[in-house]
């Protein structure tokens, strides 16, 4: 062991552009790998935290059913439930500020317990102090309001109490605003029952579990302690929010395993050159009494050496990239979600699974090298060296990827997503079996194109390319791979927003759209009591406007958003895109008793059609629904929903507060104007935004950008291993074609005719490598849009014209770079030395 | 005793009509601090003889003897200690490691056969012999080619072997460098007691040994001994016997 661990550090130590290389490809895989997956866990975070309990330590909340308030008795029951830690109780309530007075004209009052509502949230004071248990009038506003309000440390702010006014000190200013979209004020909870009258009454408690508890069990303890006049609001593993985002969590990681798979190619590559590079070194060792095990000992020990150093970088390098990522793209979700993010989460899982994939994937795509020199006779000490010779293509492994190819092109053909998606990644392999017998062929041809450009240079370069189609397939195949993803990648996000800008245009045939400051519309928003609706349509000069409300089923355990619409008025305002045959009738149907249209992703994840029976769990009881229809709507398009009548969700929900409103113009009406006059309305609501529709669409489109912005960072971190993979196999070419570069510079080549050479060689690999990644990636991102489109949201494939050029610039940009060290290399050869090379 | 005894040893490469009979039953035995040095024109099989007699490739038929013990029918692992522990080897290519340096080179044997603390000292002892003392922290690429065969000389001795195999020693060296592989070669036999086998194509470099065999289509057509009067005029008859002249 000690010899190989020896020879192997020596070895590294003394290659060191191959070891970096090499190194670099393990580094790669594990930053994208890594990084994404720190990142996602923030994000799920930040959702959990803002959306539904609005602290990462709320585990429950108990509310009443009615919204109304409740005795505080109820606090004594949960708190005795067996598994509670912390259960601490508040009262909410809106207080409208004088308008004349303030430029804001509504705040959330919530009285809370400062000893037991600490232990659940974080409250960060940037300035003053907090809550204290002896306080009795004084508040504590987050910063922002503060500068709203015009109020600081120490002055008076007045609210509105059932004895008139009541004045409140401000002793402290917090960060941001703890629940998005909602401006609170935190005062004692005793201080906020005397302010509304309430006694001792409470609207919330919150509570915390014990470490290890049996998060379901205690729920339904809860519930049935309480009965079913109250409502619990857990953020399940299952809930739609979570599940979405756990699946973009997935697709990362997928991304990370890719970029991992392609460091493992070029690793393989790598050493497999470098058992052939040390052939002689290998027979010697043999010859003088190294056993196979020395040999293979030495080629795993470098590889872990390797795969450990490029894990540890990868790691660093990864989460880095994740921190200035969030910190980049956390002013653009404040400004545009009033959600902050949280600070970067680093898991445990997450460093074991990039680790083991780190160093596993190293030391696998190091094995099979390592094997076959280990099986090196030592007669090959003996043998004088001969130069590079050309070798025959594999023509079993060309018949297998003819077979593959073949297989793929039926299932293109078959119709059925799941195929056309399975087939899309079956061609990539492929293309990987068939492209050392495809090499010579392509290569005559695209060498045709690059032969006038470089003259006699291209045609050496072009047999230097075929004569060794193993390691040219290899590197094609890197490259095709990285490049394939790249473009089915971009080919999805791109079919996606122009997809939902499409749901947007049409579903949203409103002039105006009024949301909650959150975008999602689920818990956590403010809603407004019918009054608001009424406010809008008696504005002058609005026509139809129609409100959408939101509940919460349950269906299977898993948490469901039930969206709430009036079948009178929705389709005059909004549209669906129907699926699987269903019309607008769907929606008159929804008055006609219980049924419900489902949108695209809660059919495809249930396998639910028109017809069928669901099953919801209400507040009232489990309540059966008959689907009318499957279709989707923007807001909702990422989100598994089912649409209901106001009047069923009042039945069944107890929802009467509207969350979201869509409106016209009268025909003829200045909309301007309109959208003035409601702005005045909207003015006293705070927790919503009045948006025309293009400024709406404005707004998502800006989103849409910045996170093509972010797929862009993503594109670069997996195309840059095949850039690796081109410059080690042009590394290695020239290096075993030294004496033959020897030779070409004694009978008079210049310099620049090797250099030259050397590009032409780099281009041509390139190419080809380019040419297969574009064709593989315009069939991989057909492939996933079909399967989204079938599985989730129904899209057409939208050609990523613009990607392709991007792809294709990238492959040859990769080529002319990737020639700048071998071509050094070629040229900067003693002639003398390299005739004698061995 | 022999310390190499070869008994009717044939080596047949391919089948069919492509046979190549390399060996044809060739018999031989090398006794204890002998200089032999097998010649022959290219093709003869003298190569495949040093590598059967190094247990590096295995016959087709016949035996390979090492201080009395049958080398034909071991197996691989054996072979490698017989290598390592037995038999040394100099290439014509030297074969040193590039990354490693000279007394790490030639401490490699032992070094593999996990005698790490002595080895270091041993390669330098050995290093000295052979006159490299003042450049054992070089590495392979800066050292001439005479100089690198010099180590490998010191990595085939320094585990102390009753046999040394050089496969055209000299046949990548300048004559000043030959002359001085060859005279370290005839030292080995001599103040070391050495048996040393040395395949070559230089009549000059074949003249330091003590006996000479001489090869033709995979037989032994003469084995002549050099020194003594006559000695010169009976190798030049041996070899334009054999056709080297």
């Amino acid at each position: 062991m000690r010899v190989s661990l020896k020879l192997a550090w020596r070895y590294l130590w003394g290659r060191k552009l191959r070891t970096a290389l090499t190194t670099l490809a393990v580094v790669l895989g594990v930053a994208v790998l890594f990084g994404m997956n720190s990142i996602l866990p923030t994000f799920l975070a930040t959702f959990q935290k803002s959306l539904l309990t609005s602290s990462g330590k709320v585990d429950l909340s108990v509310s009443s059913e009615s919204g109304d308030t409740f005795t505080s008795a109820v606090l004594a029951t949960v708190g005795s439930v067996a598994g509670i830690d912390v259960a601490s109780p508040s009262l909410h309530r809106n207080a409208a500020l004088p308008a004349n007075k303030f430029d804001v004209g509504q705040v959330s009052v919530a009285g809370i317990d400062p000893a037991s509502a600490m232990k659940l949230h974080d409250y960060t004071v940037v300035q003053g102090r907090f809550l204290q248990s002896r306080d009795a009038n004084v508040v504590v506003i987050p910063k922002d309001l503060a500068t709203q309000l015009k109020v600081k440390i120490g002055s008076d702010l007045t609210l509105p109490s059932s004895v008139g006014t009541t004045r409140f000190r401000v002793v402290g200013l917090l960060n941001a605003p703890n629940v998005p979209g909602v401006q609170e004020i935190y005062v004692p909870l005793s201080a906020a029952q005397t302010l509304f009258a309430d006694g001792s009454n409470i609207s919330l408690i919150e509570a915390s579990y014990r470490a290890g508890v049996d998060r379901a069990q205690i729920e339904s303890v809860v519930q049935r302690k309480l009965g079913y006049a109250y409502r619990l609001g857990a953020l399940d593993s299952g809930s739609t929010i979570y599940s979405s985002l756990q699946v973009a969590q997935y697709a990362m990681s997928v991304f990370g395993i890719f970029a991992l798979v392609m460091g493992g190619f070029i690793i393989l590559n790598t050493f497999r050159t470098v058992v052939s590079e040390r052939r002689h070194d290998i027979g010697m060792l043999r010859a003088i009494g190294a056993s196979r095990g020395v040999i293979l000992g030495m080629f795993l020990v470098e590889s872990v050496i390797q795969g450990v150093l490029g894990t540890a970088l990868g790691m660093m390098l990864g989460g880095g990239f994740a921190i200035w990522l969030l910190k980049a793209m956390a002013p653009l979700y404040e400004s545009l979600l009033r959600v902050s993010i949280g600070g970067i989460i680093f898991t445990p899982d997450n460093f074991i699974s990039a680790a083991a994939l780190g160093v596993g994937i190293t030391i696998a795509s190091a094995l099979l090298p390592a094997l076959s020199a280990s099986r090196i006779t030592p007669m090959e000490a003996l043998r004088p060296a001969v130069g590079e010779g050309a070798q025959e293509a594999n023509g079993r492994g060309a018949a297998i990827g003819v077979a593959i190819v073949l297989l793929s092109i039926a299932a293109l053909l078959s119709g059925n997503a799941r195929v056309v998606g399975l087939g899309a990644f079956t061609f990539l392999v492929g293309m990987v079996f068939l492209a050392p017998a495809a090499i010579a062929p392509v290569t005559d041809w695209v060498a045709g194109v690059f032969t006038p450009l470089f003259r006699g240079e291209g045609t050496l370069a072009r047999s230097n390319v075929t004569r060794n189609p193993g390691r040219a397939a290899a590197t094609v195949s890197a490259i095709m791979i990285s490049l394939a993803i790249v473009l089915a990648t971009l080919g999805l996000v791109v079919s996606i927003f122009a997809a939902f800008l499409g749901y947007l245009d049409k579903s949203l045939g409103a002039d105006f759209v009024v949301i909650p400051q959150s975008l999602i519309l689920s818990g956590g928003n403010v809603g407004a009591r019918p009054k608001l609706l009424n406010d809008m349509r008696h504005t002058p000069g609005v026509g139809v406007v129609t409100s959408l409300r939101v509940g919460v089923a349950k269906r299977d355990g898993h948490a469901l958003n039930v969206v709430g619409i009036d079948p009178n008025t929705y389709l005059h305002v909004a549209t669906f895109e129907w699926t699987q045959g269903g019309s607008d009738a769907a929606v008159a149907q929804l008055a006609q008793g219980r049924y419900a249209v489902v949108n695209g992703v809660f059919a495809g994840q249930n396998q639910l059609k028109p017809g069928d029976a669901l099953k919801l769990e209400t507040p009232q009881g489990i309540k059966t629904y008959r689907i009318s229809g499957v279709g989707n709507d923007y807001l909702n398009a990422k989100l598994a929903t089912v649409y209901i009548s106001h009047e069923n969700l009042a039945k069944d929900f107890n929802q009467t507060v509207d969350l979201l409103f869509l409106g016209n113009a009268v025909p003829g009406a200045d909309k301007v104007r309109v959208q003035a006059s409601l702005g005045k309305i909207f003015a006293q609501y705070p927790a919503f935004k009045l948006y025309s529709t293009s400024e709406w669409r404005t707004s998502q489109t800006t989103i849409f950008d910045s996170t093509i912005g972010l797929f862009y960072g993503l594109v670069i971190a997996l195309a840059l291993p095949s850039l690796l993979a081109l410059i080690n196999t042009l590394a290695i070419s020239v290096l075993a074609r030294t004496r033959e570069i020897g030779m070409l510079r004694a009978v008079g080549a210049t310099q620049k005719q090797i250099r030259r050479m050397v590009m032409a060689e780099s281009l041509i690999l390139a190419s080809i490598g380019t040419i297969f990644g574009v064709v593989a990636g315009i069939w991989l991102g057909y492939g996933l849009t079909t399967v989204t489109s079938t599985f989730a949201y129904p899209m057409a494939y939208a050609f990523p014209t613009a990607s392709i050029v991007l792809v294709a610039i990238t492959g040859m940009l990769f080529g002319v770079l990737a020639a700048v060290i071998p071509s050094r290399q070629a040229t900067k050869m003693d002639v003398v030395a390299a005739l004698h090379y061995e | 005793m022999s310390i190499v005894e070869v008994r009717e040893l044939t080596k047949i490469y391919g089948t069919g009509e492509t046979a190549v009979t390399a060996l044809d039953h060739v018999s031989l035995s090398v006794e204890a601090g002998e200089f032999v040095a097998v010649m022959g024109p290219s093709g003869c099989g003298k190569s495949t003889l040093l590598n059967l007699i190094g247990g590096l490739d295995t016959p087709t038929s016949g035996a390979v003897l090492i201080d009395g013990t049958d080398i034909s029918g071991m197996k691989d692992d054996d072979l490698t200690m017989l290598r390592r522990r037995r038999i040394g080897f100099v290439f014509q290519f030297f074969n040193l490691i590039p990354v490693l340096d000279a007394t790490e080179n030639a401490a490699l044997p032992l070094t593999l056969d996990g005698k790490g603390g002595e080895a270091s000292a041993r390669a330098l002892d050995w290093l000295g012999k052979v006159g490299l003392a003042d450049r054992a922290r070089n590495r392979p690429d800066q050292l001439s080619g005479g100089q690198q065969q010099r180590v490998a000389m010191a990595r085939a001795l320094v585990t102390d072997p009753a046999l040394v195999l050089a496969d055209e020693p000299t046949g990548n060296l300048d004559s000043h460098s030959a002359e001085e592989i060859s005279q370290l070669l005839r030292q080995a036999s001599d103040e070391w007691g050495r048996a040393i086998v040395m395949v070559t194509h230089d009549p000059k470099v074949a003249m330091h040994a003590q006996r000479i065999v001489l090869m033709r289509d995979g037989a032994i057509v003469d084995d002549v001994k050099v020194g003594g009067k006559g000695g010169q005029t009976a190798i030049r008859a041996a070899m334009e016997k054999a056709g080297l002249l």
